[in-house]
C-alpha cells in the first residue's frame, strides 16, 4: 500500500486527529489521485476541524481536480460547504475562470450567484465579461449580486449599465444596491441622474435615502453639502447624514457647513452614541463662529466618554484659534489619557 | 482625513476577518491615527481608496500587514492581558483540575507557544503555583517555545528588568521573584515549572509532536502569519489539545474567525475557545 492509499484510508479513521493529518498529509503530498478522497470525504465528515483541514488540503494539491470539485461543491445543501468552496475557488485564482464560466452557463440561479461572488474578486478580464452578463440575468439575486459586487470591487466599467439600472420602477432591492454601488463606482454626474430618474431629491423613497446620501458623500460637488444638510434633523437618518457629510468633507476639505446644520449637528452630538456624536461634533468646527457653538463644544471636552473628548477636543483646536487654546488648557490640565492628549497635541499616545 | 462611522465600521470588519482583531468603536481614534500614516505612506488622500485598496486590492496581503505592524504591539511583559488571565486563573484553570482529579489524574500540561522571552510562561507558572498550590505533587509542566533561539538564551536565564515586571502584582512579586542588583530572577522553585524548546510553529511534523496540553497560550503571535498558516497553526492547536482543553489568543484575537472547531464559551466577561 501506497503512503498516499494509507493516507486516503486513513481519512475513515474513527480518531479525529488522525483523519487531520491524514488530510494534511495528502494535501502536502500534491498528488491529484487524492482529491477524489478528499471530496468524497466532506459531505460526511462530522468534525469541522477535519472539514477544515480538508480545504487546506485541496488548496495545497495543484490540479484542476480541485476546480472541478470546488465548483462542484457550490451546489451542496451544507452552507458550510458552499461557503468554504467560494473561498477555495477565490484563492485559486484566474485559473477557474473557464470553469466558472462553464458552471454561469449550466447552473441554477444560486449556482449563477455564488459564481459571482467568486469571479468578481479575481483580476482577469473574462471575471469583467461575466459579471457584465450577469447584469442580465433572469434572476433578480444574480443581478443583484453582479451589481453589489462591480461596486465593491471598483468595475467601474460596468457603471453605465448600473446607472442605466436606476428607474423609479426597478425592484427596490435593486435600486438599493445600485446606488450603493454607485457610491463607490459613480462619477460627479450619478446623484443628478439618481434625482432626475426619481424626478427630484424630494421624491427619492424614504427606504433609498441612507444610500443616496452615501452616494452624495461620494460622489457629490461641494454644492450638494446643501441638498445633504436638507436631510438634517430626520433622526432615522442621522447616521447617513454624518456620514456622508464627513466623506464630503474628506474630498473637499475647505466646503462651508451650511449655517442651518447648526442645530441639527448639536442634536446629533446630544443623543447619538458617542461614535455618531464624535462626527457630529468634528463637522461643528466648521461652525464654530455660529451662536453657542463654541460654548457647545468646550463642554463636551470633559465629557466621560473618551470618543467625545476627543471629537470636541479636535473641533475645538480646529475652529477656535487662541482662545480655544486656552479654554483646553484649563479643561485638560488633570487629563491623563494618552490619546486625548495627543489630540489635544500634548503629549503623544503610545 | 476623517473615516465616517460606516468606513470605520469597515475597517474594523476587514481586520477582523483577516486578521481576527476585535476592535471596539472606541477604538476609533486609536485606528483613524494609524490608517492615516498608512494613507500618507501610500499617497492616498481619501479613506474610501484606502478601504478598497485594504480590502479588494492586496492580493498578497502586503498592505494588512503593514496596518497590522501598526495596530499590534510585540512588546512583552509578565501579566500582559490581566483580564484574560483572570479568566483563566479564576474559572478554566480551576474547572480543568477538578475534572482531572475527579479522574484521578495529576498531569497538567500548558503550551506558551511563541513564549519570546518567556514572560508569559513565568506568569503561567506563578498562577498555576498561587491558584493550585498541590502543582507541587502533580507532574506539572508549562513548555514555552519559540523558533528564535537567542529568545530562548534569554528566557531561560529567568531574569528581567522593571519594564517586565511592571504588572506583576505586588504579592506575587516578592513570593515568585528575587530582586538581584537592578533586575529580578524568578525563583526556582517557579522556574522549574517552566521547560523552553525551540519549535516552529510553521513545521508541521515538529506540531505533531506537540500533544495532550490542557492550555495553549499563543497570543499576539499568530496576527504575524498570512491567513494559510495561521489556518494551520490554530489546526494543529486544536489537535495538540485534550479534549475539555482551552485555547487563548491575544485579547483582542479570535479564534473562531480561525478556525470554527473550538466552541466559543463565557467565562465572567470573557469569551474563551474550548475544544469539547
Amino acid at each position: 500500500m501506497t503512503d498516499l492509499e494509507q493516507c486516503v484510508q486513513t481519512l475513515d479513521s474513527g480518531e479525529e486527529p488522525d483523519r487531520i493529518y491524514a488530510a494534511e498529509d495528502i494535501g502536502f503530498a500534491n498528488d491529484a489521485a487524492g482529491i477524489p478522497a478528499l471530496l468524497a470525504r466532506l459531505p460526511v465528515e462530522p468534525s469541522r476541524a477535519v472539514k477544515e483541514a480538508i480545504f487546506a488540503a485541496l488548496l495545497q494539491i495543484e490540479d484542476d481536480g480541485v476546480v472541478e470539485g470546488a465548483v462542484g461543491l457550490l451546489d451542496s445543501e451544507d452552507s458550510f460547504l458552499r461557503n468554504q468552496a467560494v473561498e477555495l475557488l477565490r484563492t485559486l485564482g484566474s485559473r477557474t475562470i473557464p470553469y466558472l464560466e462553464a458552471a454561469f452557463r449550466e447552473g441554477g440561479p444560486d449556482r449563477r450567484k455564488f459564481v459571482i461572488d467568486v469571479v468578481s474578486r479575481l483580476a482577469d478580464p473574462s471575471a469583467l465579461r461575466l459579471c457584465r452578463r450577469a447584469l442580465h440575468d433572469s434572476e433578480l439575486n444574480v443581478v443583484i449580486a453582479a451589481v453589489e459586487n462591480a461596486g465593491n470591487t471598483r468595475q467601474v466599467e460596468l457603471r453605465e449599465q448600473i446607472e442605466s439600472m436606476v428607474t423609479a420602477d426597478a425592484h427596490p432591492m435593486l435600486l438599493g444596491a445600485c446606488i450603493e454601488a454607485l457610491a463607490l463606482i459613480g462619477s460627479g454626474a450619478s446623484p443628478e441622474m439618481v434625482r432626475s430618474s426619481f424626478g427630484g431629491t424630494e421624491r427619492v423613497p424614504g427606504y433609498l435615502r441612507p444610500s443616496y446620501l452615501k452616494l452624495l458623500g461620494a460622489k457629490g460637488s461641494a454644492e450638494e453639502v446643501h441638498e445633504i444638510a436638507s436631510f438634517a434633523g430626520v433622526s432615522a437618518l442621522d447616521s447617513a447624514v454624518l456620514n456622508a457629510l464627513t466623506s464630503l468633507r474628506n474630498r473637499y476639505p475647505e466646503v462651508a457647513m451650511p449655517p442651518q446644520l447648526a442645530q441639527p449637528l448639536r442634536d446629533m452630538a446630544s443623543k447619538n452614541p458617542p461614535q455618531l456624536a464624535y462626527h457630529a461634533l468634528r463637522l461643528l468646527s466648521g461652525l464654530i463662529a455660529e451662536t453657542g457653538i463654541f460654548d457647545f463644544l468646550v463642554a463636551r471636552v470633559d465629557d466621560p466618554d473618551k470618543v467625545i473628548r476627543i471629537g470636541a477636543i479636535q473641533a475645538v483646536r480646529e475652529g477656535g484659534g487662541e482662545a480655544a487654546e486656552a479654554a483646553l488648557r484649563g479643561r485638560l490640565s488633570g487629563e491623563t489619557d494618552p490619546e486625548v492628549l495627543q489630540a489635544w497635541g500634548g503629549k503623544s499616545a503610545q | 482625513m476623517e473615516l465616517s462611522s460606516d468606513q470605520f465600521d469597515q475597517l474594523t470588519q476587514q481586520i477582523y476577518q483577516r486578521l481576527g482583531l476585535h476592535f471596539e468603536d472606541k477604538k476609533n481614534y486609536f485606528l483613524q491615527k494609524r490608517v492615516e500614516k498608512r494613507m500618507e505612506a501610500l499617497g492616498l488622500g481619501d479613506p474610501q481608496e484606502y478601504l478598497f485598496r485594504l480590502c479588494y486590492a492586496d492580493p498578497n496581503g502586503a498592505e494588512m500587514q503593514a496596518l497590522a505592524n501598526l495596530i499590534t504591539t510585540n512588546e512583552t511583559y509578565m501579566f500582559r492581558e490581566y483580564e484574560q488571565l483572570e479568566a483563566f486563573a479564576n474559572c478554566c484553570l480551576p474547572e480543568v483540575l477538578s475534572a482531572k482529579q475527579a479522574r484521578g489524574e495529576q498531569k497538567l500540561r500548558i503550551w506558551s507557544a511563541g513564549c519570546s522571552s518567556g514572560e508569559e510562561a513565568y506568569t503561567l507558572a506563578m498562577i498555576v503555583q498561587e491558584v493550585f498550590p498541590q502543582s507541587q505533587y502533580w507532574d506539572c509542566r508549562i513548555v514555552a517555545t519559540d523558533i528564535d533561539e537567542n529568545m530562548l538564551a534569554h528566557a531561560v536565564r529567568a531574569r528581567y528588568w522593571w519594564r517586565s515586571i511592571r504588572d506583576v502584582p505586588a504579592d506575587y512579586l516578592d513570593k515568585y521573584l528575587v530582586k538581584d542588583g537592578d533586575s529580578y530572577i524568578v525563583r526556582e522553585k517557579t522556574a522549574s515549572l517552566v521547560r523552553f524548546e525551540h519549535l516552529n510553529l510553521h513545521d508541521r511534523m515538529a506540531m505533531r509532536g506537540m500533544r495532550s496540553f490542557d492550555f495553549i497560550f499563543c497570543r499576539n503571535v499568530l496576527i504575524y502569519f498570512d491567513d494559510r498558516s495561521r489556518k494551520a497553526a490554530v489546526d494543529h492547536f486544536y489537535n495538540s489539545l485534550n479534549r475539555g482543553g482551552y485555547i487563548f489568543l491575544g485579547h483582542s484575537e479570535s479564534v473562531g474567525r480561525i478556525s470554527s472547531a473550538f466552541k466559543l464559551k463565557r467565562v465572567e466577561s470573557h469569551l474563551v475557545y474550548a475544544k469539547e
